[in-house]
């Protein structure tokens, strides 16, 4: 009996993890307005349970959630998008003046690194910075809108993601509910285990990553707009959106603060600023609003993250980087879960 | 008068979930929720999960990991222990031992009769309860004096 079940908990945990690996590798191209959808469902079904602890049918309770949603999200849009209209158009157009004080600055860097080592003139260094830097505020730069609509194109936005919402809202556990009983008594109980562990470390983590992105913008545009930095609106959303990326995110983040800094005050004494109150926002969120939102559960070494990352770019983009974390969270929890029970059933 | 009584008859209808209602009645009944106000009552029949079980259908076995309490909503268990045999019915709860972290099933269930279930998995409970003090108090009291009154029998 007891090896029989080793064999069977070994068995299907390797079926699990392949059958899910195979799934979102081949529904990788469709698989974005899923995710978007599951990440607002995530955040807002808490909320939903609260209004259905007094005793109110679930639609009522989406219905008062999509309704204070729907008016928090028409005050920011009419209040933001024009502020944002205004950043872009500013940055498109001032483009120009960025790209030739950064080509000065480069020039001025190089002549000075070329009095002090005098073999960096054999390799054009800096033309070649110069050259890459060109052609990517040329025709990266300028795309990112472009290239943020082609990831949530309008349907998506309009149509398909407040939908699968909706479903998934509606529907709330009774789809898994309906899974978890097909399967055989005797497994009733490892399969609630895991669903549940699974459900508290996705909410645990995408609630955390949405609390911990708001906060970090919020910071960030509280001190570069005391820094009078330009575009602190855009800076800020993009650092507090990168904060989902473990390490490399909050750096992108301070590299752009930084640049637009440089350029446009050109002293450094603005570098010193930001990085201190980078820094400060970085100790405020690892220290006390991650642990207090995420909390210290999700126990992944830098080494799996960073591959993790990796791994998540290489098969879906983007989008695979903000899930690479959880992905591998919930598969970490579902082998150790497995590990432990094929312990127990070996002694 | 009539009209007034209708209408609010109908929102009740629309606005009101019955089965929650029905679920919170049923659970102020057992003994290991006594003393909860209605809404830990209606949370935790949120957090429940229902499954019917068949004549003959065994439940969990002797020695299992013990990760979930069962309430009988209907049916008939047999609970098997060092041979001696207890059938209990609707309103009755067992498995409670999956409440101490750790620890394996005592006995063996077993469905007599189609038996409707509610299953309540540990992990999710403790983190209801412990979001209120109060309430993991009560929860706490019932299941002290269950367990002594359990002891006492037995000596």
């Amino acid at each position: 009996m007891t090896e029989s079940l080793k064999n069977k908990i070994f068995v299907i945990s390797i079926m699990i993890f392949l059958g899910v690996c195979l799934l979102l590798y081949f529904a990788r191209g469709i698989i974005a307005p899923f995710l978007i959808s599951a990440f607002i469902a995530y955040l807002i079904y808490p909320l939903i349970i609260v209004i259905q602890s007094f005793g109110y049918r679930r639609w009522v309770g989406i219905m008062i959630v999509a309704f204070c949603l729907i008016v928090v999200l028409v005050c920011m849009l009419n209040f933001f998008i024009p502020l944002l209209i205004n950043e872009f158009e500013r940055f498109k157009m001032n483009i120009l003046n960025y790209y030739d004080c950064f080509s000065n600055y480069i020039d001025i860097i190089r002549h000075k690194m070329e009095i002090g080592l005098p073999i960096i003139k054999r390799y054009d260094i800096s033309d070649i910075i110069i050259t890459k830097t060109r052609e990517f505020l040329f025709s990266q730069v300028q795309q990112i809108p472009v290239y943020i609509i082609s990831i949530f194109s309008i349907f998506s936005i309009i149509i398909l993601i407040p939908m699968l919402v909706l479903f998934m809202l509606l529907s709330g556990n009774k789809n898994i509910n309906t899974m978890i009983a097909l399967f055989p008594s005797d497994y009733i109980e490892t399969i609630l285990s895991v669903v549940y562990e699974i459900n508290a470390v996705l909410g645990r983590y995408i609630r955390g990553q949405f609390i911990e992105a708001f906060f970090v913008g919020v910071m960030s545009i509280i001190f570069l707009s005391a820094f009078k930095v330009n575009f602190a609106l855009i800076i800020s959303i993009i650092s507090g959106v990168l904060n989902i990326i473990p390490f490399l995110g909050p750096f992108i983040g301070l590299i752009l603060a930084l640049v637009v800094g440089l350029i446009q005050f050109q002293t450094f004494t603005i570098i010193i600023k930001i990085i201190i109150a980078y820094t400060i926002i970085q100790f405020l969120d690892n220290n006390f609003v991650q642990p207090l939102v995420v909390g210290h559960n999700i126990n992944l070494g830098p080494v799996m993250i960073a591959f993790a990352i990796l791994a998540g770019w290489q098969i879906f983009g983007f989008l695979g980087v903000i899930f690479a974390i959880p992905t591998i969270a919930i598969l970490k929890t579902v082998l150790v879960m497995l590990i432990q029970k094929y312990k127990r059933a070996v002694v | 008068m009539i009209k007034k009584h209708t209408i609010g008859k109908l929102i009740n209808f629309l606005f009101l979930d019955d089965v929650l209602k029905d679920d919170i009645i049923f659970l102020k009944k057992i003994i290991l929720f006594h003393g909860l106000p209605k809404r830990a009552l209606a949370k935790i029949a949120l957090i429940i999960f229902k499954k019917t079980y068949f004549p003959g259908e065994k439940i969990y076995k002797i020695n299992q990991e013990a990760n979930v309490f069962y309430i009988i909503r209907n049916g008939q268990i047999k609970l098997t222990e060092n041979n001696l045999n207890k059938v209990i019915e609707t309103e009755n709860f067992f498995g409670e031992i999956s409440l101490i972290e750790n620890r394996n099933h005592t006995n063996e269930a077993l469905a007599l009769k189609e038996s409707e279930l509610y299953l309540i998995y540990r992990a999710k409970f403790e983190n209801m309860v412990s979001s209120n003090i109060k309430i993991g108090f009560k929860v706490m009291k019932n299941l002290a004096s269950l367990f002594a009154t359990k002891n006492s029998s037995v000596l």
